[in-house]
């Protein structure tokens, strides 16, 4: 008798196999669903040991050395909005679009809130994923946050003390916001992130072209580097957020240079010499750079 | 008929466990999610943890006379306050301008590295082309303050008549350093920058280089042929953005697909803006 292959004679043979295949496939499934169950449990396990370190490290008094700072302060320029030159600033925006609205009867209200919304994804994207936040919950914040206009806009005003109180009010604002739309616990985290937002965003942007060098830098790394910025801060004063123009460069890159590449320090440099120009314009006429370094002249 | 029942039954315990293991999973899912949100909200920095800083090093601000009037007559931006140009205090200043043209050469370098690689370009050939921008930004400034001494602006024709000398040797030196093919380049890659400050923001926002070397080139090859930052070729074709949109959907992950969307609408908002400004004058 000749082999039959892909046939059997037996009766229910062919209900067996597709058994067999499907309880195959079962036990792939359930494999998978297993190593899932191992690679979240595991996941569990080291985000609990974390918050025990984090919870001995805050117990062990760290915290109480550093200085008491105002929970309101400093507003701000987006960190990337001033390298946009198709995205005026906020109020310039408002008050073109009032003007020009108000002469053509036309309602330009939603294209000052598609920036606004804009402006606000670029700045706190990176702390709506850390916290988790669900796309209703940004939504809500993020309408609110535009309805009562808080803005991150920096007021270029010679006045410190008119700059201070326009900081102030914003901060406040922030507060009230994040506290009505997402709930008291995430005031203090969106507080803490703001004060370094700057700093951040000077981060990434170093993390940006050093992966365009080949060379890029690891979430370890920029927290680091974070924290050096954070060494040498120079300035004393409560501030809601720091500004860039606080830390004392110099120093940061030299300590900088014990954890970047030779490639990285150098690119870090050319951001920092940027830097220095905002710095000195700032020290020498009081106010901000209303034109950021870009491009080439005609 | 036997072997019939023992599958059966193996697989119906299969399928049982499927469903016991799928309920453990989404309850260790629910918890790693919530240790997360609470971890995240514990480990942010917190004011409190930063070191003390440093006594301030920030120069007393004693503006001269000569400044204070430059500050009042200004012209005035959003709120009322004062845009003061920097070119305009170079000659009172000759440090700010030293460091002006030291950052403007920095931002070069690091804007324009993958231009010279895509170039091919030597250090001297890099220091060359950087040279030759840089005279463009000295020749600016001398204009600017040849027409604040002549008391008009810079559209005036003399100004103009000016710039044009300077601009022409520019120019030929430019293109004797590049040659054809590499001008061709330059210009593609010039072309190109809204775009890559656009992946540089979307990038920034997410912390990090958030997008792989060939998502940010094929989003700013994307940008860029729809010509989205372009606002007589984006006037011309309103299909642009929502052409975007689909197209960068396609190699897009949903988080970055968000933002770029976000990023689009307020390109579109700002066009708007534009050509109503336009159609009122």
């Amino acid at each position: 008798m000749k082999p039959s292959f892909g046939k059997s004679n037996k009766p229910h043979s062919g209900a067996f196999f597709t058994l067999v295949i499907l309880a195959a496939l079962a036990a792939g499934v359930s494999g998978y669903i297993q190593f899932r169950i191992r690679t979240t449990a595991a996941s569990i396990a080291w985000l609990q040991a974390q918050r025990k370190m984090l919870a001995q490290v805050t117990r062990s008094g760290v915290a109480a050395s550093a200085p008491s700072h105002s929970p309101v302060g400093s507003a701000s320029v987006l960190p990337d909005s001033s390298n946009w030159r198709w995205i005026p600033d906020g109020r310039q925006v408002e008050q073109e679009a009032r003007q020009v609205a108000s002469a053509l009867g036309a309602d330009l209200g939603w294209t000052k809130a598609a920036k606004d919304r804009l402006g606000l994804r670029l700045r706190f994207n990176q702390l709506y994923e850390m916290l988790g936040l669900s796309d209703s919950e940004i939504a809500a914040f993020e309408s609110v946050a535009i309805d009562e206009k808080l803005s991150f806009t920096e007021l270029l005003t010679p006045d410190p003390a008119r700059a201070e109180d326009y900081k102030n009010r914003q901060a406040a604002l922030l507060d009230r916001v994040v506290q009505e739309t997402l709930g008291p616990a995430y005031v203090e985290p969106f507080r803490a992130y703001l004060l370094t937002s700057d700093l951040r965003a000077m981060t990434s942007e170093l993390a940006v072209y050093s992966q365009g060098a080949g060379e890029s830098i690891d979430p370890g790394q920029a927290e680091r580097l974070l924290q050096i910025y954070l060494n040498h801060r120079q300035s004393s004063t409560n501030v809601a957020r720091i500004a860039v123009n606080q830390i004392d460069w110099d120093l940061a890159a030299s300590s900088a240079k014990e954890i970047l590449t030779p490639t990285q320090q150098r690119l870090l440099e050319l951001i920092i010499q940027r830097q220095k120009f905002d710095r000195m314009f700032q020290d020498i006429t009081g106010l901000s750079v209303h034109r950021p370094i870009r491009g080439l002249r005609p | 008929m036997r072997r019939l029942l023992v599958a059966g039954g193996v697989l119906a315990a299969l399928c049982l466990m499927i469903v016991l293991q799928l309920s453990w999973l989404g309850e260790l899912t629910n918890r790693l999610a919530q240790l997360r949100k609470e971890h995240a909200l514990e480990r942010l920095p917190r004011p409190a943890t930063l070191p003390v800083a440093k006594a301030s090093p920030s120069r007393p601000l004693t503006r001269s006379q000569r400044l204070e009037e430059q500050i009042r007559k200004a012209s005035k931006g959003p709120g009322g306050v004062p845009m003061l140009s920097p070119e305009t205090l170079f000659k009172e200043y000759p440090e700010l301008e030293t460091t002006f043209l030291q950052a403007k050469e920095a931002q070069l370098r690091l804007d324009y590295a993958p231009f010279f690689a895509r170039a091919g370009f030597s250090p001297q050939q890099i220091d060359r082309y950087l040279q030759i921008c840089l005279q463009g930004e000295r020749d600016w400034v001398a204009l600017t303050n040849e027409a604040k001494a002549r008391g008009v602006d810079l559209s005036d024709p003399a100004i103009k008549a000016l710039g044009r000398g300077p601009a022409a040797e520019r120019k030929r030196e430019m293109e004797e350093l590049l040659g054809p093919a590499g001008t061709a380049l330059r210009d593609k890659f010039s072309e190109e920058r809204p775009a890559q400050y656009m992946v540089l923001a979307l990038a920034k926002a997410s912390g990090g280089p958030s997008f792989s070397p060939d998502q940010a080139n094929r989003l700013t090859a994307l940008t860029s042929e729809l010509g989205l930052f372009d606002n007589d070729r984006a006037m011309k074709n309103p299909e642009a953005f929502s052409a975007a949109i689909d197209r960068a959907s396609e190699f897009l992950t949903p988080q970055q697909q968000k933002l770029f969307e976000l990023m689009v609408e307020a390109r579109e908002a700002e066009l708007v803006r534009y050509l109503v400004r336009r159609g009122s004058r």
